[in-house]
C-alpha cells in the first residue's frame, strides 16, 4: 500500500462503496436449550475485582461468583485489546488471525498501518478538470483472518447478536445481528479527532494528538468557524470537506446559539448538545453525514467550544458498521442516535486539557448509558442462542484515572485525587449494578459469562525502544545530531539498520527480502540477531528503580506457529509492572532518554507481559478448567451449544454444564 | 383575511375531526379526493366545456395529420402551425378555471400545511422559540420575557441576536397538550399557541405573524399580532414526513398526486372535459 | 492546462540549460518542471506522514 493510500484511510473508499455489504436475510433461528449471555468488559482487572469485593463494593459480583465461578483469564501476547478480542473471536492465537498489535507496519516503506482494516480506493477514475469521478467501487476489508464464532453458530442455525465486538470492523459477513466496535473509525477515517475552538491564544497548540485546536475570534457577538470533515476524493487536490458554522452569543447572558448545516440549537455555558447531525458536502448531490456532540465550555472571558470526533451516523451509515445492513437504523428507530466510533471516550481531549476530568466523565457516562439502553433492548428480545455485549468504559477510565490510585505516580495530583480518586472503583461499582440490572432477564437456562481481555497496571515509566536500538547500534540514523527530531524513521539510514520498533509491543528485524531495504540475511544471521536482542532487552535494568523494564521478550517464532506468522513482529515486548512502551517510540521517534517518566493523564495501561496482567472470567456456572484463557471461552461457547469445537481452535471448554 | 382564515380553519377542523385518531394518510386521501372533486367542479363551471372539447379534438386531428402526411413537407408544416394554434386556444380555455382555482387553493394549501408539515414536540424534547423584531427596533432595549407553564419549561435566558433581529429561548416540552406561551414586555402580554404531544396528529401553528396580507396568507394558524414591533413569533417544530412504504415523503407531493389521480378517475363519470 | 511564468536568476538559468541538455531533457522548462514536481511530491509525502500520525494518535496510546 502506498503512503498516499494509507493516508486517506478507510473513509475515502466508502464514498463509492455500497453503503453496506450485501447480505441474505434469515439469521439463525434454532431454539437452543441454553442461552449464552456474554458481557465483555474491557480491561476489567481480577486484582481490582477481588480488592473491591473484599471492601464490599461489589455485592452482585460477589453473589454471582459464589453461585458460579471466578478465575483469572489468560490474555493474548501482546495483551492489547484488538489482539485479545481477536483471540476470543476466532479461538486462535495471533498467528491464526493475523492481528498482532493496534498497528502493523508496511515493510515496503516502514510506515505504520492499521492492523485490522485495509481500505482501497476505486481503481478506475476519470478526471474532469478539478474533479475526479470514480468508475468502480472502493473496498474496505477486515484484515482479521479466520471465522468468527458467530459465523460458525450461524452455520448451525443458532441465533446470535454481537454488539460492539472489537477487531470486527468492517463487520464479518453474517446474517446475524452485529455492530462493529473498537476499530470503527470516525468520519475522518481516524481513531478519533476532536475539534476545539478557542479565543485564548495560549491554548493554541498545533502539535497535539487526536485533536485540532482552532483560534477563533468573537466579532459582534458572533463566532464564525468551520468544522473539518473527511478528505474530498472527488476533487483532484483532495482538500478536506468542511462545514461552516456560526455561534451567536448573547451580549450579557452566558448562552449561545449554534447554527451548523440544518441544525440550530441553544446551549448555556457548560452544556452538552447531545448528538447533532452534520453533513459535509462533497459534490452537488453527494455529501457525507455524521453525528457529533458540542460542548460549550466557556463563553466569557474566553470563548471555548469543543466538538467531539464526528461519528458515522448510525441512521445513515456512510461506512459498513453493522450486519444486516439495516441493523443500526433499527436501533436508532428504537433508541435514538448513538455513538459508532470505537472507543468513544475522548481520552485525547482529557490528556490535552481540552476537557477536564468531570467533563470527560460526563461524556463517557453518556456513552455508557447509550450502551446500557442498547443492551436492555437486545435482552428484551433475547430468547435463544447467544448475545455478546461489549463495554469500553472500564478500560478507558482505568487508562485515565489510574494516576489517582498511587501517590507516587508522576501524574498524581492530590487535589484532583480527592475529587476523582474513586472513579476506577466507581466504574467497577457501575458494572456491579449492571449485573443487578440484567438479572431480571436471566432464567435457569441462561449461562452468564463476564469476561475481560486483559487486566491493568500502572504506567509510570516509558521505554523508548527505538532510542535503545539506536544507542546499542542496531538502528542507525543518517544524521544523529537530530536524533530527537522527526518521526516515522525520518532520519533512519536503512542501509545500516538491523532492527526497528513500531507499534506498542513490536520489534522488527530489517530483514532482507521482506523489508524493502532489509540488510539482515534470513537464516542463522536472523536467528542469532533475534536471540541476541531478546537477551539484551530482558537484561536491561532501569537505573532509577533497579527493576527490569522488560519482563519478557517473546520471540514470536517460538511462541506462534500459525499461517500469519510472517506478518508478526519478530519480538514482542512484554513489559514489567509499571512499565510500557514510551509515548513516541511506537511511531518511529528517538527521544533522548531510553527510559522516561510518564506524566500524562493516561496513566494506567496493559502492555505488560501476558503473565502479569491476565483478564477475568466470571460465570454463573462452575469453572472447571484451572487456568482458562481467551480461546477457552470460545471453545466453551461451542460446548454449551453442544457443537463440536472446530479443529483450528485451540481452546478447551471451561464451564460445567449442569 | 382573518375571516377567510377562520372559516377555513373551522371547516378543516370539522372535516378532519373524525380522522384525528388515525394516520394522517386517511385525512390526506380524504382531502385530496375532495380537492380533486373541487377542481373538476371548477373546471366544469368556469370553462367552456364545448370549446375545450373542440380544441382537444382539433389537436388530436392535427397530430394524426402529422403522422399520416409525414412525407409531405407542406402539409406537415401546416399541421404544426395548426397544432400550435389549437394548443394556444386550449390553454386560453383552461386558463380561466386555473386562475379561479389558484385563490382558494392557495388558502387551502397554507391551511393544510399546518396539519401535515409539522409534528408536535414530544415531552422531554427541546426546541427553540424565536421572536423576530421589525427593522429599526433596538434589541438591547427591548425587554421581553417568556414564562414557563405546566406544558413546557423555559431553560435559557433570552438570547439576543442583533444580526438576525431575533430573541431566542430554548424550551423543554414537559406535558402533552395545547398551551399558551405568555410573553411579557412593557407590561403587555402577547401569546403564542404551542402544542406538545407524542405520536399525535393535529393542526400546528409554527408561526404567529404580524398583520399583513402575505404574512397572514402564509401563516394562517393564529390571529395576527397587533403589536407593531414584532414581526413574528416562531416555534421550531420538527418537520413531518409521511411514511410511504419506508420512504419519507413531503405531504405536498402525496397531495398533488392523489388530487390528480382523483381528477383523472372522476372526469369521465362526472363528464368533465379537462 | 494554464501556464504561469516565474522569474529565475540568469546565471542559474544558464546552468540549468547546460545540464538539461546533458541529462537528456528536451528543454530547460521540462527539466525545471521535473525538478519542482519531485520536490513538491516530497513535501506532499511529508504532509501525509503528519496526517498518519494524527489519525493514529486518536487512539490514545501514542503521541
Amino acid at each position: 500500500m502506498k503512503r498516499r493510500q494509507f493516508l486517506e484511510l478507510t473513509f475515502l473508499t466508502s464514498l463509492t462503496l455500497a453503503s453496506n455489504p450485501p447480505f441474505i436475510y434469515g439469521r439463525g433461528k434454532r431454539e437452543t436449550p441454553l442461552k449464552v449471555l456474554i458481557l465483555g468488559l474491557d480491561g476489567l482487572d481480577p486484582n481490582l475485582v477481588s480488592r473491591f469485593i473484599k471492601k464490599g463494593s461489589l455485592p452482585h459480583f460477589q453473589r454471582l461468583i459464589s453461585q458460579g465461578g471466578f478465575s483469572v483469564l489468560g490474555t493474548s501476547i501482546p495483551p492489547q485489546s484488538p489482539v485479545a478480542w481477536a483471540n476470543f473471536i476466532t479461538g486462535m492465537d495471533p498467528s491464526g488471525h493475523g492481528i498482532f498489535d493496534f498497528m502493523h507496519r508496511d515493510p515496503s516503506n516502514y510506515l505504520p498501518v492499521f492492523s485490522g482494516t485495509l481500505s482501497e480506493e476505486p481503481k478506475k477514475k476519470i478526471s474532469l478538470g478539478e474533479w475526479v469521478l470514480p468508475l468502480s467501487r472502493g473496498q474496505i476489508k477486515l484484515l482479521r483472518q479466520g471465522k468468527a464464532f458467530w459465523q460458525i453458530l450461524e452455520e448451525h442455525d443458532i441465533p446470535s447478536v454481537i454488539s460492539r465486538m472489537p477487531s470486527n470492523y468492517p463487520p464479518a459477513q453474517t446474517k446475524q445481528r452485529s455492530l462493529s466496535g473498537m476499530g470503527t473509525p470516525d468520519i475522518m477515517g481516524s481513531y478519533g479527532i476532536f475539534n476545539y475552538y478557542t479565543t485564548e491564544s495560549g491554548e493554541i497548540n498545533p502539535d497535539i494528538g487526536g485533536g485540532r485546536i482552532h483560534q477563533v475570534y468573537v466579532i459582534g457577538h458572533q463566532v464564525e468557524a468551520s468544522l473539518p470533515g473527511p478528505v474530498n476524493p472527488f476533487r483532484r487536490d483532495r482538500p478536506e470537506a468542511t462545514l461552516d458554522f456560526k455561534v451567536y452569543l448573547d451580549p450579557v447572558y452566558p448562552v449561545a446559539k449554534i447554527v451548523i448545516g440544518h441544525e440550530e440549537f441553544i446551549l448555556k455555558e457548560k452544556e452538552w448538545s447531545g448528538w447533532r447531525r452534520v453533513e459535509f458536502p462533497l459534490i452537488p448531490g453527494k455529501s457525507v453525514r455524521g453525528i457529533c456532540q458540542f460542548y460549550l465550555k466557556e463563553i466569557r472571558p474566553h470563548f471555548k467550544l469543543y466538538i467531539s470526533p464526528v461519528h458515522i451516523d448510525p441512521a445513515n451509515p456512510v461506512l459498513p458498521i453493522c450486519t444486516p445492513a439495516d441493523y443500526s437504523r433499527e436501533l436508532v428507530a428504537h433508541l435514538g442516535l448513538f455513538h459508532t466510533k470505537g472507543l468513544p471516550a475522548d481520552t485525547s481531549a482529557l490528556d490535552n486539557n481540552v476537557l477536564n476530568e468531570a467533563e470527560f466523565l460526563h461524556q463517557d457516562n453518556g456513552f455508557l448509558e447509550e450502551n446500557l439502553a442498547m443492551l436492555d433492548f437486545e435482552l428484551q428480545r433475547f430468547h435463544s442462542g447467544l448475545l455478546f455485549f461489549y463495554l469500553s468504559s472500564t478500560d478507558q477510565r482505568q487508562h485515565m484515572f489510574w494516576r489517582f490510585l498511587d501517590e507516587n505516580h508522576p501524574a498524581y495530583d492530590s487535589q484532583l485525587a480527592r475529587q476523582f480518586g474513586q472513579e476506577i472503583e466507581n466504574i467497577y461499582i457501575q458494572m456491579d449494578q449492571l449485573i443487578a440490572r440484567i438479572e431480571k432477564y436471566l432464567d435457569k437456562k441462561t449461562v452468564l459469562i463476564i469476561m475481560s481481555d486483559h487486566g491493568f497496571n500502572p504506567f509510570i515509566r516509558g521505554f523508548n525502544l527505538n532510542t535503545w536500538l539506536f544507542e546499542t547500534g542496531y538502528h542507525k540514523l543518517r544524521n544523529p545530531w537530530v536524533q530527537d527530531k522527526g518521526s516515522l524513521f525520518e532520519y533512519t539510514d536503512w542501509s545500516r539498520t538491523k532492527a526497528y520498533g513500531l507499534g506498542l509491543n513490536g520489534l522488527y528485524i530489517n530483514l532482507k527480502g521482506r523489508e524493502s531495504q532489509g540488510i539482515v540475511n534470513p537464516g542463522s544471521e536472523y536467528e542469532h540477531l533475534v536471540r541476541e536482542l531478546a537477551n539484551r532487552l530482558e537484561a536491561i535494568v532501569d537505573p532509577l528503580t533497579g527493576k527490569k523494564p522488560i519482563y519478557k521478550a517473546y520471540i514470536t517464532r517460538e511462541i506462534y506457529k500459525g499461517p500469519y506468522l510472517n506478518q508478526a513482529p519478530d519480538i514482542i515486548l512484554g513489559f514489567n509492572w509499571g512499565y510500557r512502551i514510551s509515548w513516541s517510540s511506537p511511531l518511529g521517534k528517538f527521544p533522548s532518554e531510553v527510559l522516561e517518566f510518564n506524566r500524562q493523564k493516561w496513566s494506567g495501561d496493559h502492555m505488560g507481559a501476558a503473565e502479569l496482567i491476565p483478564g477475568i472470567l466470571i460465570a454463573n456456572r462452575k469453572i472447571v478448567h484451572p487456568a482458562p484463557s481467551l480461546t477457552d471461552v470460545t471453545a466453551t461457547i461451542f460446548d454449551l451449544f453442544g457443537l463440536q469445537i472446530p479443529l483450528e481452535m485451540k481452546g478447551r471448554p471451561v464451564l460445567k454444564i449442569s | 383575511m382573518s375571516i377567510v382564515n377562520l372559516w377555513l380553519k373551522t371547516f378543516l377542523d370539522i372535516l378532519f375531526f373524525p380522522c384525528r385518531s388515525f394516520s394522517p394518510w386517511i385525512a390526506l386521501i380524504f382531502i385530496s379526493f375532495l380537492t380533486g372533486l373541487f377542481l373538476l367542479a371548477v373546471y366544469k363551471v368556469f370553462s367552456n366545456q364545448q370549446k375545450i372539447k373542440i380544441a382537444k379534438n382539433r389537436i388530436k386531428a392535427h397530430l394524426l395529420e402529422l403522422r399520416l402526411f409525414s412525407d409531405d413537407l407542406v402539409i406537415s408544416l401546416q399541421a404544426q402551425g395548426q397544432l400550435f394554434f389549437w394548443n394556444l386556444k386550449y390553454f386560453l380555455q383552461v386558463l380561466r378555471p386555473l386562475v379561479i382555482m389558484v385563490i382558494p387553493l392557495s388558502f387551502l394549501l397554507s391551511h393544510l400545511n399546518l396539519w401535515f408539515a409539522w409534528e408536535p414536540m414530544p415531552p422531554g424534547e427541546r426546541m427553540i422559540v424565536k421572536i423576530k423584531l421589525k427593522e429599526g427596533v433596538n434589541l438591547q432595549n427591548f425587554n421581553i420575557s417568556l414564562e414557563s407553564t405546566e406544558g413546557y419549561e423555559v431553560e435559557t435566558p433570552p438570547l439576543r441576536i442583533e444580526a438576525e433581529k431575533e430573541i431566542n429561548w430554548r424550551i423543554k416540552a414537559l406535558k402533552s397538550g395545547k398551551f399558551e406561551m405568555p410573553f411579557w414586555f412593557d407590561n403587555q402580554k402577547i401569546t403564542k399557541e404551542i402544542i406538545i404531544g407524542s405520536n399525535s396528529w393535529q393542526r400546528l401553528s409554527p408561526v404567529r405573524p404580524a398583520s399583513g396580507l402575505i404574512r397572514e396568507l402564509l401563516n394562517p394558524g393564529e390571529r395576527p399580532l397587533s403589536d407593531s414591533l414584532i414581526e413574528e413569533i416562531v416555534i421550531s417544530y420538527p418537520s413531518r414526513r409521511l411514511n410511504f412504504f419506508g420512504l419519507k415523503i413531503h405531504w405536498l407531493i402525496a397531495y398533488f398526486f392523489l388530487s390528480i389521480i382523483t381528477g383523472l378517475i372522476l372526469k369521465r363519470p362526472l363528464k368533465v372535459e379537462i | 492546462m494554464g501556464k504561469a511564468k516565474i522569474k529565475i536568476d540568469k546565471n542559474l538559468f544558464e546552468r540549468i540549460k547546460k545540464y538539461a541538455g546533458i541529462a537528456g531533457y528536451s528543454s530547460p522548462e521540462e527539466f525545471i518542471t521535473h525538478c519542482l514536481e519531485k520536490e513538491v511530491a516530497k513535501l506532499d509525502e511529508a504532509e501525509s506522514e503528519e496526517e498518519i500520525k494524527k489519525k493514529l494518535q486518536g487512539l490514545g496510546y501514542i503521541s
